[in-house]
């Protein structure tokens, strides 16, 4: 589950606050949280045109491992669509995103360059997918109730798609509830909401909807089974795999 | 109770010339104030008829798939390689941002500054932006922009067809092109606007407007301040032939003004009827600019019957209260008639499947029959409020023009046989050109070679994709209901692009396969956008799918229709496009029936319907409807005239006598027309009703004065001459006079050149059919009876 990057810093932590904490410290608490060693799961992803009112659902079949960092995915459905791989392979030095279509027969690299890009068509973007780098932000905290904080994220980053993200934590576990995220113009741009569950110690997300406000357009991505803390080797994440989707869909 | 109302003209105009004045002034100014409601609408596409085949295509693509057609701008510097030019991408982007958020009727722009890319290399699959949206926050760095620039031309290499769009062949000038909202009220104000913005951005540049809708929001407001500007140049060109004739200032002044008071009649019956029917249909359109020229020239041959009745009879009688009378007494019976059968002859437009053309045809039979009751009550008070003198030269003195015609009725009564032989021959032969009338509708060819909107035009064709199109639809299984694409129906579409852009006329073509084609490419990395089977279709489908088409989301839609699906699950219609380079309305013709001959032997399974449009095909059977409603207008109009001065005259022969010379003329018009090369066009088509409404005037003229003759037992050998001398002057004076519409010829507008030409042709030929062919053929039959 926590392959999904966008949720790295929402992994439960049992700390407990003084009321004087800072954003930074805040961020960097939930990025310190413990996560498990690794995930497979099967996710549902729901896409939704309000526009058009349409809807489509894709089952997903995920790997990852090493905080998120390497995440290899492929279509299990639709039928057009079974065998699409996605691999993705963070370093400190770069990030590597590669795709396999088996009717293409090819594998190719995506420019990092297009991180605002869409990812397999849903309303998360593959900026969304990697890992937020926490001194690519200044954080504050702009609002503290009695059970959440809000948590506003600027982003330092020019590449980013992003402006800003306003994000509401829970107090007691630090679990990220909802954010909104701007563009660089400020403007609200998507909406998104988790849903939690508790397995093995960890407080995983069972649910991300995600409403790209701009687009009129939605996206549920729902965790169908989850497994965690498995024995997933390191050799899985490579370029090979991509075309041996037969392997992970049985 | 005809005879009594117009004994009681009479009486008015003779009694109480300055009361008739103020009366007819005060209702002439009340339904002029009906001018408040009049409105302008220069939007020529709302006027087309609605239930054409073609057009209603062309609506249904509109409303599946967006507008069509395009604004193109584009600017530069001759030999300047703008590619290396960064200011001018800067420009480029700040245009067409600045179009975007400023011009409230425009859908989309596609401009270098927002056109995507599918882009890949050896080592990156690469979908985007082409210019990076970073680049007006880069500006400053060269290092950032110049490699920005650098990669636009390495994939502008890569891609020379997407090129063609963007980029001159010589990589001298940019292109921009501007969609307007389907539910756009009219491309006046658009292309006023964008032209203001484009010299606002681009003003460094050398700028070229084209397209459709350029063209169609240029050209009505062109059109009419040309005719404004020349028709008044042709009020003072008549204002001086009618003086040298009349040689009295004031007898051409009261001429002038029943004319003009009509035309001001006209224009408030419009906003009348506009407001009591709340109807469109009284709108003053494009197609309504011939409308004063139509009704000048019969008012004014009103005017001037009278007017040399009255200088004639007064020369005779020397008595002006007699020569007022004689002169109403003789001509309001003709005058009413020619009148009547005139407006008749316009209201049969109403059979026209034109919606506009009611208010053109009510207008302008109002407009006539109101210079009916101006002559017949103002002009002839404002000639009894005067008092004129036997001895002044226009009274005294036959003009040249009254000898003129004393020589031609000699002529024509000593050698009747001959002359209407000769006329009938050159009737004959000017018939053979019907056949070779050419209808030319294509809007850029009705600017003169040099003017600046056409050469613009040509411009763009020749350095970019052409600025006209052709519409394609294509109704099958593209993809079914799993998504899984039809490989046989992308075959059909791919070798239909490469048909139509083996015609030499067509520039490109683009579809739905393009995008297709350039997302394989760019995957695969291959040099082809062919797509080799059916296994990699499906890929590329699912490569599509599954990438972001944020960017590419309008493109998509006006290729797949607006309610397409992202993941492309049963597609059944798509757009193909064609782009041309302006052709003749003929060769458009060629081109759409080769491309029918081609679907119908290649898409010939019942599930498959393709359908073809465009603004261009959609204006080609615009005009031909014209033409045939002009022609049916005419046919009614001749039997309608038979019918109505058959029972005026209570006699078949005088009827069918009255359309002798209108018919001729309507022959010498057509056959001329084909034998010179003039087109028939919007305002040509139209100008065919002119003859008929001068035409018929001459004739009833003519035969009218025939029968008094008659009736005054005038001696049967003298009688033709007698006529043709009466009637003879004024008829050619008439013909003189309006020759001041020949400063049409002048006018930038190739049709208004035309409507001056065949305005003036008109009036030789009707009088030509009068005073030769009508005349000698009742010389010869020697008609004794009434």
């Amino acid at each position: 589950m926590n392959n999904f990057k966008i949720i790295f810093w929402i992994l439960i932590v049992n700390l407990s606050f003084s009321n004087s904490i800072s954003g930074y410290d805040l961020a960097k608490m939930i990025d310190d949280k413990e996560q498990p060693k690794s995930s497979k799961s099967i996710i549902s992803m729901e896409l939704i045109n309000i526009k058009k009112d349409r809807k489509k659902i894709k089952e997903m079949v995920s790997l990852s491992k090493d905080n998120g960092d390497k995440m290899l995915m492929f279509f299990k459905s639709p039928k057009r669509d079974k065998g699409v791989g996605f691999l993705k392979i963070e370093t400190d030095e770069d990030d590597k995103i590669s795709l396999f279509i088996p009717k293409l027969k090819k594998i190719r690299r995506i420019s990092s360059s297009n991180q605002s890009d869409s990812f397999m068509g849903s309303d998360l973007s593959f900026e969304d997918m990697l890992s937020r780098n926490l001194d690519e932000f200044d954080y504050k905290i702009i609002s503290d109730s009695e059970d959440i904080y809000k948590l506003e994220s600027i982003s330092l980053n020019d590449d980013s798609e992003y402006y800003r993200h306003i994000s509401w934590i829970t107090k007691n576990e630090l679990l990220i509830i909802k954010e909104e995220s701007y563009d660089k113009n400020n403007k609200l741009l998507k909406e998104k909401s988790f849903k939690q569950i508790k397995m093995e110690g960890y407080n995983l997300i069972s649910e991300i909807d995600v409403i790209n406000v701009q687009d009129q357009h939605r996206t549920i991505l729902g965790i169908q089974t989850l497994e965690v803390d498995g024995n997933i080797d390191n050799d899985t994440f490579n370029e090979i795999n991509l075309k041996r989707s037969e392997k992970f869909l049985q | 109770m005809l005879i009594k109302l117009k004994k009681y003209l009479i009486n008015q105009s003779l009694n109480h010339p300055f009361r008739t004045v103020v009366i007819s002034s005060f209702l002439t100014l009340f339904i002029f104030w009906g001018i408040k409601t009049f409105k302008l609408d220069d939007d020529l596409v709302k006027t087309f008829p609605q239930d054409l085949p073609s057009k209603i295509i062309w609506d249904s693509i509109i409303d599946e798939f967006g507008q069509t057609e395009f604004v193109f701008v584009s600017f530069g510097k001759s030999d300047h390689n703008i590619l290396s030019d960064k200011i001018a991408i800067k420009q480029n982007q700040l245009f067409t941002d600045a179009v975007l958020n400023n011009i409230k009727g425009v859908d989309k722009v596609i401009s270098l500054s927002n056109y995507n890319k599918f882009a890949g290399d050896e080592d990156y699959l690469d979908i985007g932006l082409l210019q990076p949206e970073s680049f007006l926050d880069d500006f400053d760095d060269d290092i950032i922009t110049n490699q920005t620039l650098i990669d636009i031309v390495k994939y502008f290499e890569k891609n020379p067809d997407q090129k063609q769009r963007l980029v001159s062949t010589n990589n001298d000038y940019l292109n921009i092109a501007i969609r307007p909202f389907d539910d756009s009220s009219g491309y006046t104000d658009i292309v006023a606007q964008v032209k203001s913005l484009a010299y606002q951005y681009l003003g460094d540049y050398e700028i070229h407007f084209a397209g459709q809708p350029y063209l169609a929001g240029e050209t009505p407001n062109l059109i009419k301040k040309d005719v404004s500007y020349l028709m008044a140049i042709g009020i003072v060109i008549m204002f001086i032939i009618l003086f040298l004739n009349f040689r009295s200032v004031y007898s051409v002044i009261i001429i002038l003004i029943t004319i003009i008071s009509s035309f001001l009649a006209m224009l408030g019956f419009m906003g009348w009827m506009r407001y009591i029917t709340g109807s469109n249909y009284f709108d003053f359109t494009m197609m309504n600019t011939s409308m004063p020229i139509i009704l000048l020239t019969i008012a004014n041959s009103d005017g001037v019957h009278i007017m040399s009745k009255f200088f004639k009879e007064f020369r005779r009688t020397k008595d002006q209260s007699k020569a007022v009378y004689i002169t109403l007494d003789s001509l309001m019976q003709p005058i009413f008639l020619t009148s009547i059968t005139t407006s008749a002859a316009f209201i049969t437009m109403i059979s026209s499947p034109l919606e506009y053309m009611i208010g053109y045809s009510f207008g302008i039979a109002f407009g006539v029959m109101w210079a009916l009751f101006l002559s017949c009550t103002m002009l002839t008070s404002l000639i009894s409020l005067k008092t004129w003198s036997l001895n002044s030269r226009a009274i005294s003195k036959e003009s040249a023009i009254e000898k003129l015609t004393n020589h031609i009725s000699n002529f024509v009564n000593s050698n009747a046989k001959k002359v209407l032989f000769g006329g009938l021959l050159i009737v004959c032969i000017s018939a053979i050109g019907i056949w070779l009338v050419n209808v030319e509708v294509n809007v850029i060819k009705f600017y003169k070679k040099g003017n600046p909107i056409r050469e613009s035009t040509i411009f763009v064709d020749e350095n970019f994709t052409g600025t006209m199109n052709l519409s394609i639809k294509l109704e099958s299984t593209i993809t079914d209901s799993d998504g899984i694409p039809n490989y046989e129906n992308y075959l059909k579409l791919y070798k239909l692009q490469n048909f139509l852009e083996d015609n030499n006329q067509i520039s490109m073509t683009f579809s739905f396969a393009d995008v297709l084609g350039q997302a394989y490419k760019a995957y695969t990395n291959s040099d082809t956008e062919f797509i080799p089977d059916a296994d990699a279709l499906e890929g590329t489908y699912t490569m599509l799918s599954i990438s972001d088409k944020s960017d590419i989301d309008d493109d998509l839609a006006s290729l797949l229709g607006k309610d397409y699906d992202e993941d492309f699950y049963e597609i059944d219609k798509l757009l193909l496009t064609a782009m041309i380079k302006t052709i003749s309305t003929s060769e458009i013709q060629n081109l759409i029936s080769q491309t029918e001959q081609y679907i119908e032997n290649n898409f010939n399974d019942k599930k498959t319907n393709v359908k073809i449009s465009g603004l261009s095909v959609f204006i080609k059977d615009f005009v031909n409807i014209i033409v045939q409603s002009s022609i049916t207008s005419i046919v009614l109009s001749l039997v309608l005239i038979l019918f109505i001065t058959g029972i005026f005259f209570k006699s078949l022969k005088w009827g069918l006598l009255s359309i002798i010379p209108l018919a001729s003329a309507v022959i010498l018009n057509f056959g001329l027309m084909g034998l010179f090369g003039i087109d028939l066009n919007h305002m040509t088509a139209l100008l065919s009703s002119v003859i008929i409404g001068v035409g018929v005037d001459f004739s009833i003229h003519y035969i009218s004065d025939y029968r008094r003759n008659i009736i005054n037992n005038v001696d049967v050998e003298d009688i033709n001459i007698q006529t043709s001398k009466d009637v003879g002057y004024p008829i050619l004076l008439d013909v003189f006079s309006n020759m001041g519409f020949i400063a049409l010829l002048f006018s930038i507008l190739i049709p208004l050149n035309h409507m001056g030409g065949l305005m003036v042709f008109a009036m030789v030929s009707t009088s030509f059919g009068t005073l030769t062919i009508l005349s000698s053929l009742i010389s010869i039959l020697k008609i004794k009876k009434i």
